[in-house]
């Protein structure tokens, strides 16, 4: 499981877009092509991500496809974690 | 993509550009590094509009980044985007060691010496331009753009700027001046995000005038 349940990484994630946008996108709101997301808040976002999962996301594990929407967002995390 | 001067060793990273430009005797060799998701062309055309191409004597090499942005498309990365700073330094380490040996190239080509070079970095080419400072140095001057002190050692016979947006979202000037060792220098252009400005772009037009006047002292 990542560290957070999906609810919390949507609370954080909000929090953290309440800074730049004022109407927040809902979890499978499209992000990029809609352009809710300039090109240096999808690079903020991803590393906000990075933060959360609190290790190094391994390069070859994420594209920007994993950023069109929230719910993307959270399975990168998901595959992020470990198996033990 | 401006044509290559001939002098310019050729492309360090696969077959995509250098961009090269200057006009009159080279007197100061410019190593301009782009950020994450950038290009070498898209940076020269930035310096080109702040006058940077103009500078009598300055012979300015914009490489691009060894691989794509996997994050931005048609974009140029040197590592990996990262925000933890020591996994920044590391994954820098070996593209760096390519970009030292293709810049000792270029002075080789073009007879600039270090104390005739300087380098630009603008953000994750910020971390670039640091290796470049590295004993020994090889660049008289190192001017660091929208980019945090990431540790590296710093020769002391190259000097290290850094200048920061005060608005910038990704590097806090309180960052900078606290992670800065005693020899650099810290600017904050007050209202700047994470990007250049004609006004921080100046201070790298006085740093390149300062090198070429000594270069042709």
């Amino acid at each position: 499981m990542p560290k957070q349940t999906k609810h919390q990484f949507l609370d954080a994630v909000a929090a953290f877009l309440g800074d730049r946008m004022a109407d927040l996108p809902g979890p499978d709101e499209e992000l990029i092509d809609s352009g809710r997301l300039d090109s240096l808040s999808i690079l903020e976002l991803y590393l906000f991500i990075e933060e959360l999962h609190g290790e190094p996301i391994p390069p070859e594990m994420a594209s920007l496809e994993d950023l069109r929407s929230l719910d993307a967002a959270y399975q990168l995390l998901e595959r992020l974690v470990p198996v033990t | 993509m401006r044509q290559a001067t001939p002098a310019v060793a050729p492309a360090p990273f696969g077959d995509r550009g250098v961009a090269a430009s200057g006009s009159g005797q080279p007197s100061v060799l410019v190593v301009a590094l782009h950020g994450y998701g950038s290009t070498g062309d898209t940076l020269l055309a930035r310096l080109a509009d702040a006058g940077v191409l103009d500078r009598a004597g300055a012979l300015v090499v914009a490489p691009d980044g060894p691989a794509p942005a996997h994050l931005r498309p048609g974009g140029r990365q040197w590592y990996p985007i990262t925000n933890m700073t020591a996994l920044a330094v590391e994954r820098s380490t070996e593209p760096g060691a390519r970009l030292r040996r293709w810049v000792l190239d270029c002075q080789a080509r073009t007879g600039l010496a270090p104390s005739s070079t300087v380098v630009v970095g603008f953000s994750q080419g910020g971390i670039m331009a640091e290796v470049l400072a590295e004993p020994p140095a090889l660049a008289a001057h190192v001017m660091v753009l929208a980019s945090a002190p990431g540790g590296r050692p710093v020769d002391p016979s190259s000097r290290r700027t850094y200048v920061v947006g005060g608005d910038d979202r990704f590097v806090s000037v309180a960052t900078v001046s606290d992670t800065a060792t005693a020899g650099d220098s810290v600017v904050e252009i007050p209202g700047l995000g994470h990007d250049t400005s004609d006004r921080s772009l100046a201070h790298v037009l006085a740093v390149i005038d300062t090198v070429a006047a000594g270069s042709r002292g």
